[in-house]
């Protein structure tokens, strides 16, 4: 029997606490006989016995605290739950932001469409009624906003459009013919 | 997954030994199922129970009395939280003792801790005081020195002689509560002994000249 196997079997009996039983009968005659393998086995005990030593040292003298039991109670039996709709409030309150944050980048891109009047609103009625009216005709505006926002006199018959202010208040006009292109 | 489709939470795990059965500590009866129904005083005892094993736990991994109080509360603040969740046929010990760890070595982890605490220094002189003749034979530098290299254990290891060795759990217990087999746990304390002995050995500090004597065995 060689020191290894002799070593292997014992250091499980130290290491786990294993009995020892008829099978061990051989190691522990090995083991008188052999120094070396008395020595290894001693330094073995020694570290397990020095390691549960290490390990109570890491916890002796000290205690749970009396305030733990009271902050666990704070944080779970003294702290209702949320009902389900507080946290549908919550969502609420996250989407109506998200939706302010679109509508805020869409406006800052320029990308936002301005609502178009409702059919049979007074705004749609008076854009109506003014398509609708012969040219010189005044109508009414019952609404204080300009609705004919877009809506220029058509140009006169054979003739040259009439320079328009431009809304930045620059004059634009016409863009003359290129010479010697057939139009 | 239970057969009824819930995730319920408790000492199982991967990997289960001994063909299934719980060997750690069965829980007081019923107050999982009195916690459920909203029972403060239930939680109370649940907390009363099982707190003090899962605070060694964490003070023996972290050093820190401190962090080991807050890993407590968060432990059983979750578990509060999954009290519903949790099983009723088997004691609720080695899921709290998994939260633990898992929380000890993630905080260690966050914080880059230096386990160099003053309660090594203040558990030092409680040992001289209540020192028995034969402790007072370990010299306190080997101590120290298995405190270094138990720190310089991969977690899984150290976790595996904390609960064999001071906790004093069995093989078969100590892998239910790290949700490993038994041979998986063997071989986790049989490779941290070796480690040890290795820093040790490194560091001068072997007993060499020990003997054992056949009788001691």
């Amino acid at each position: 029997m060689s020191c290894s196997q002799v070593r292997r079997e014992l250091e499980e009996h130290l290491a786990f606490r294993e009995e020892i039983g008829p099978r061990s009968g051989p190691h522990l005659v090995h083991l008188e006989s052999c120094p070396t393998c008395r020595e290894e086995m001693g330094i073995d005990r020694e570290l397990v016995k020095n390691l549960r030593h290490a390990l109570q040292a890491r916890v002796e003298g000290s205690a749970l605290s009396q305030a733990s039991w009271e902050l666990v109670r704070l944080r779970t039996v003294e702290r209702p739950e949320q009902r389900w709709t507080v946290r549908a409030l919550h969502w609420r309150g996250m989407a109506s932001a998200v939706a302010a944050g679109v509508l805020m980048f869409s406006v800052a891109t320029g990308s936002a469409t301005l609502p178009l009047p409702v059919t049979g609103s007074p705004a749609f009625n008076a854009s109506f009624e003014r398509r609708a009216a012969p040219p010189g005709e005044k109508v009414g505006n019952p609404s204080p906003i300009s609705t004919d926002r877009g809506e220029a006199d058509p140009p006169p018959k054979g003739g040259r459009a009439e320079p328009q202010p431009a809304d930045d208040g620059a004059t634009t006009y016409d863009e003359p013919p290129i010479p010697g292109r057939v139009p | 997954m239970n057969p009824d489709g819930g995730s319920r939470v408790g000492s199982g795990g991967r990997g289960r030994n001994e063909g299934g059965v719980r060997v750690v500590t069965k829980e007081p009866d019923g107050l999982v199922e009195r916690m459920r129904a909203g029972d403060p005083d239930a939680f109370e005892q649940f907390f009363r129970a099982y707190g003090r094993p899962v605070y060694i736990t964490a003070l023996a991994i972290t050093r820190d009395p401190f962090l080991a109080e807050e890993i407590l509360q968060d432990c059983f603040v979750r578990a509060y939280r999954a009290r519903h969740r949790l099983r009723t046929d088997c004691s609720p010990l080695p899921w709290l003792h998994r939260v633990a760890t898992n929380l000890c070595y993630t905080r260690i982890a966050r914080r880059r801790m230096i386990m160099e605490p003053i309660t090594t220094l203040i558990s030092n002189l409680v040992a001289d005081l209540t020192a028995r003749p034969d402790q007072v034979a370990v010299s306190r530098e080997i101590i120290e020195e298995l405190q270094c290299a138990i720190d310089a254990l991969p977690p899984k290891q150290q976790t595996a002689v904390i609960l064999y060795y001071l906790h004093g759990y069995s093989l078969a217990e100590s892998a239910e509560i790290a949700a490993c087999s038994v041979g998986t746990m063997k071989s986790r304390v049989h490779y941290a002994l070796k480690a040890l002995r290795t820093r040790l050995q490194a560091e001068h500090r072997a007993p060499a000249g020990v003997r054992v004597t056949v009788s001691e065995l």
